[in-house]
């Protein structure tokens, strides 16, 4: 958790300041973009890219604005750019799309306990397309408008996707079952 | 939706918020540095900018480039007009 007086003295370009952010948010940071890339390498950069967009536009965060969720659109926003640049958001934009794999059954019912590893590892399974909108609804919680925007689709489609990348998850985790 | 916001699935996923990947080794180290950098130059010339006496001068040295500008097209329109009189 940061606290307003941390980000203030950030704001306020105390030395030691951002160090502090850092030491305390990397860890998450760091998490989001390796779900988002699906690759350690590129997760480190796509952190650093994340924090330089912290530093230059921590001015304009809105104090009243929860901080954790302003980060998660930060990196989201991030991985993105880092996609393009790697010629990988087309497959972002187009993977939603994709025809439902052969062989999936019907999804059977997930009980309250779920095996959190082969959730996760579902998840890496997951085509980049959908991943990314499961991720930043399910896991970090950002609004379909948020998600929309970060990815240049309209509300409807993120509503879709994300419909499409549950029916996966479900159909994935309960067919190992 | 609502039948899979229901389900431990959803569950399993927000709890995931909470849990991180342990990231390689030196990497906070390495992102300070890139910060420090970073800083290095942006907040010595932040501090420029916002300091009065910096906004005095540029505001100074804007209003001589401005005079000279003014001098300089009167004195060109001048010589012009010099030039189509005849002798």
């Amino acid at each position: 958790m940061v606290s307003r007086e941390l980000i203030e003295r950030c704001r306020r370009g105390e030395r030691g300041a951002f160090d502090e952010l850092v030491e305390r948010t990397h860890r998450q940071v760091y998490t989001q973009a390796y779900r988002l890339v699906g690759d350690r390498h590129e997760a480190e950069d796509v952190s650093q890219e994340a924090y330089l967009r912290v530093f230059r536009s921590l001015g304009t965060f809105r104090a009243d604005a929860r901080f954790e969720t302003w980060l998660y659109r930060i990196v989201a926003n991030a991985a993105f750019t880092h996609l393009k640049r790697k010629g990988r958001f087309g497959r972002l934009i187009a993977e939603g799309q994709d025809p439902e794999p052969a062989g999936v059954q019907e999804a059977r019912p997930v009980d309250a306990v779920v095996d959190r590893e082969e959730v996760k590892r579902v998840l890496k399974e997951l085509p980049e397309g959908l991943r990314v909108v499961l991720v930043l609804r399910d896991v970090y919680g950002l609004t379909m408008k948020e998600i929309g925007e970060e990815i240049g689709l309209s509300e409807g489609a993120v509503k879709v996707r994300l419909h499409r990348a549950r029916k996966r998850l479900r159909e994935s985790v309960g067919s190992e079952r | 939706m609502t039948d899979f916001e229901d389900t431990g699935l959803a569950a399993t996923l927000a709890s995931l918020r909470n849990e991180v990947e342990e990231p390689p080794a030196g990497f906070a180290s390495r992102l300070n540095e890139r910060m420090r950098r970073e800083l290095r130059w942006r907040e010595p010339v932040r501090r420029l900018a916002r300091d009065r006496r910096t906004q005095y001068a540029a505001a100074s040295l804007g209003g001589a480039v401005i005079g000279a500008t003014a001098i300089a097209l009167i004195w060109r329109r001048a010589a012009r007009r010099a030039d189509r009189v005849p002798a």
